[in-house]
């Protein structure tokens, strides 16, 4: 999947595709139905095999957890042969509807736990009635938890709250593959400041110990 | 009710094409107006959502930390600020109001036929109410707040002789999100729309144990923000960047220092 995830995670040179459109806040939200049309256009535009990845809470948009989220997250795995293609064909999408997108893999930050590829989750869309050259997954939802804790913003928790909420992820497992992926961690990475990420772990099993929701003992 | 000219009061502030004129003796201070930033406009949405699913589910809502920051004001002599906790809101954009002003203004007249003890059979239609507000953030105007005046005190006596406001936001461990954000005020009376959607949000949770009932709001402030700054806490790494922090930025963590 994408460049490896146990390549240097943090310190890869794959461009960041990070398209920001300037305006208020009207244009900063993406409904389901924008997402979907995204899916669609940008099959349309690539007509090359490959594997579109949704992160976060686009994940959870498209599952119908939420509502609308500020910006459509993805990772894509293409040839590499496909790759400008596949840049030439985000831009052109981007630039006919009002979106933010994000292209970045939990693999260009940390390193993942095993097993990843396997945990991707595959997605239909049926809503489509058409055949698509990108197979639709979503990523692995442990490697996206353990992303998204790492930034640590208010939102990023929420997502994680929400993957255990629907079982998506378990503490238990999430415990037992943090062991195994503490030790990798670099101090040479912001991101992977293992004392940090600790901290905020903690926090995050205590937001979800106290929640309602919770399902553990 | 302290006596006061309230239409004179309203006059001090005015808000024409996103610049506040501010006049006070005798000289006009303009401030650009601006939009909060997309990082506490998500927080306030987030957060505002997890309290309405705690009231949906009757729990217990300890605090309310994104509807109730601190409020500083002061006036012109004063050696320390005034502060003190005061719940804030949103309002529509002018070109929503007449229809979310209907919306909740309508859901306020049918929950006030029954007797104000029945929250629990009016909780469906309030929720829906304000979810249905806060479900279109590209109809809320970001660049002002909407505040009722309650108690004419402290607060109120500074903003009418010096309309100038700072407000901190904090939220709740591990993140501690940190807002603040500094308003030009204008003071609103009771006919103004603004008013009206900030008292008919507040009507739909007046009863609810997270409040303390209040019946009498004189005036209410619209907040214009000129200025922000996010100061959420992140860890601090020696290093050459010139703020000497990190953000999540792809960035590398700086070995050396100067």
């Amino acid at each position: 999947m994408m460049d490896g995830g146990r390549k240097t995670p943090g310190q890869n040179d794959r461009p960041l595709v990070m398209v920001k459109i300037v305006g208020g806040v009207s244009r900063l939200f993406v409904d389901r139905s924008a997402l979907l049309q995204f899916i669609v256009q940008l099959d349309e535009a690539f007509m090359r095999p490959g594997c579109l990845y949704m992160i976060g809470e686009t994940t959870q948009l498209f599952e119908g957890w939420r509502d609308w989220t500020d910006q459509i997250e993805f990772a894509a795995q293409v040839a590499n042969e496909d790759k400008a293609g596949f840049a030439k064909a985000v831009m052109a999408v981007q630039t006919r509807g009002d979106v933010q997108l994000l292209e970045e893999s939990p693999a260009d930050v940390i390193p993942l736990p095993s097993g990843f590829e396997q945990r991707a989750r595959s997605v239909e869309m049926p809503e489509a009635n058409r055949g698509f050259g990108l197979r639709l997954f979503h990523f692995d939802p442990y490697s996206v938890a353990f992303r998204f804790i790492a930034r640590g913003d208010e939102q990023d928790y929420r997502v994680v709250l929400r993957y255990l909420e629907h079982g998506w992820v378990t503490v238990e497992e999430l415990n037992v593959m943090l062991d195994a992926l503490l030790p990798e961690f670099t101090v040479e990475v912001i991101q992977q400041d293992a004392q940090e990420f600790r901290r905020k772990y903690k926090g995050l099993i205590q937001m979800w110990r106290a929640s309602p929701e919770h399902g553990i003992p | 009710m302290i006596d006061v000219d309230a239409a004179a009061l309203a006059k001090h502030v005015e808000v024409v094409e996103g610049t506040a004129l501010l006049r006070q003796d005798d000289t006009v201070r303009e401030f650009k107006i601006t939009e909060l930033p997309s990082k506490f406009i998500r927080w306030q949405l987030d957060y505002k959502a997890s309290i309405y699913d705690a009231i949906e589910k009757d729990q217990y809502v300890a605090f309310n930390a994104g509807h109730l920051p601190v409020v500083g004001t002061w006036d012109k002599d004063s050696q320390v600020p005034n502060l003190a906790n005061k719940g804030v809101g949103f309002t529509p954009k002018d070109e929503y109001i007449d229809h979310y002003l209907d919306l909740v203004e309508s859901a306020v007249a049918q929950i006030e036929e029954l007797p104000s003890h029945a929250v629990n059979d009016t909780r469906t239609l309030r929720l829906a109410t304000a979810r249905e507000f806060y479900a279109h953030p590209e109809h809320i105007d970001w660049r002002r707040l909407g505040l009722l005046e309650i108690f004419e005190g402290s607060s109120y006596r500074n903003l009418t002789e010096n309309p100038l406001a700072s407000v901190l936001w904090t939220g709740t461990s591990p993140v501690f999100v940190s807002f603040q954000a500094d308003f030009v005020v204008e003071i609103i009376t009771p006919e103004d729309p603004r008013y009206r959607f900030s008292w008919a949000m507040r009507r739909l949770f007046e009863y609810e144990p997270f409040h303390v009932v209040q019946t009498l709001y004189p005036y209410a402030y619209c907040f214009w923000v000129y200025n922000y700054k996010d100061k959420t806490p992140k860890r601090r790494y020696p290093g050459k960047r010139s703020d000497n922090t990190v953000d999540d930025g792809r960035g590398e963590k700086d070995s050396g220092s100067e």
